[in-house]
């Protein structure tokens, strides 16, 4: 993984990758986790960047954007992340639940910035590549979606911690129900069926049809 | 990131409900109405959850099937 990054830091197509050195960013991640909210102010445009141009060169190498997977970018970020080893993992569900977390408020906060810069409040979005802007266009999921499902997802967790688990790898992370169980230590039967419901909980819960079961 | 221990158990309620549904998933969707009704018996709040839940199954399409990622990458 580590191979596709360029010893200058100039990738394949020309693009510069992030300033940042897998020390501060590993630094940034040990900062947030230890309860320190302005590392992730840090982290973000950091961890963005560095995702934006995998993203490039990966669709720069496939040349097609469906076969994209973001879990081969998450790994390949955390694996960066994780080189000097200074972050203690305590097994593979504490990494990738760190991992989902991690990319869950990078999403959600890249939504909040963009709903902020359409409503005129003067603030530049982070941006994550070029076709942003097209986001809310009709075939492209709205950024509310983003939001709205953020905020569900929390109280999903209130309910059913690990349901809400398999809903951030699977969705946030963008694993298969085969390496969702894995990363979980369960069955993939258990998965599909905490993904099944999840999903039809969570559709409710956006479309304001209905009390949560309690 | 905070992360707990301990994390709270689904309650009881919310396990069953899930059971029903999940269950419901794998039958033809003519067995659904006398399902619900065996496995609810006279709990009318699961009923009514599970109802609706099992009805959404007809309408949630892929709804975040594709990864958030997907989305914002270029």
């Amino acid at each position: 993984m580590s191979s596709m990054f360029h010893p200058s830091g100039v990738g394949k197509t020309g693009e510069t990758m992030t300033a940042a050195l897998p020390e501060e960013l590993t630094a940034l991640l040990l900062a947030w986790s230890d309860g320190d909210p302005e590392a992730l102010q840090e982290l973000m445009p950091l961890v963005s960047n560095d995702l934006r141009v995998m993203a490039r060169r990966y669709l720069a190498r496939e040349g097609d954007r469906h076969i994209l997977q973001p879990t081969a970018l998450v790994n390949e970020f955390f694996l960066k992340v994780n080189d000097r080893r200074s972050v203690q993992w305590e097994n593979r569900a504490h990494f990738f639940g760190f991992a989902a977390q991690t990319m869950r408020l990078i999403l959600v906060d890249f939504a909040r910035h963009q709903k902020r810069a359409k409503r005129g409040g003067g603030e530049n979005p982070m941006m994550l590549g070029p076709e942003l802007d097209d986001l809310a266009g009709a075939d492209q999921p709205s950024r509310v979606e983003i939001l709205a499902l953020h905020q569900a997802l929390d109280r999903l967790e209130a309910q059913d911690p690990r349901m809400a688990s398999v809903v951030k790898l699977r969705y946030f992370v963008g694993m298969t129900v085969q390496e969702t169980a894995a990363a979980l230590d369960l069955s993939p039967a258990t998965v599909k069926r905490e993904w099944q419901f999840a999903r039809l909980w969570l559709f409710r819960e956006l479309n304001g049809d209905g009390d949560p079961p309690n | 990131m905070a992360v707990s221990r301990n994390p709270p158990e689904p309650t009881e309620r919310w396990q069953r409900c899930k059971q029903i549904v999940c269950s419901m998933l794998t039958q033809d969707r003519e067995t659904w109405p006398t399902l619900l009704v065996k496995e609810c018996g006279d709990d009318v709040e699961l009923f009514l959850d599970a109802a609706c839940l099992i009805r959404l199954s007809l309408r949630v399409g892929d709804f975040i099937e594709e990864p958030a990622l997907r989305k914002v990458l270029p």
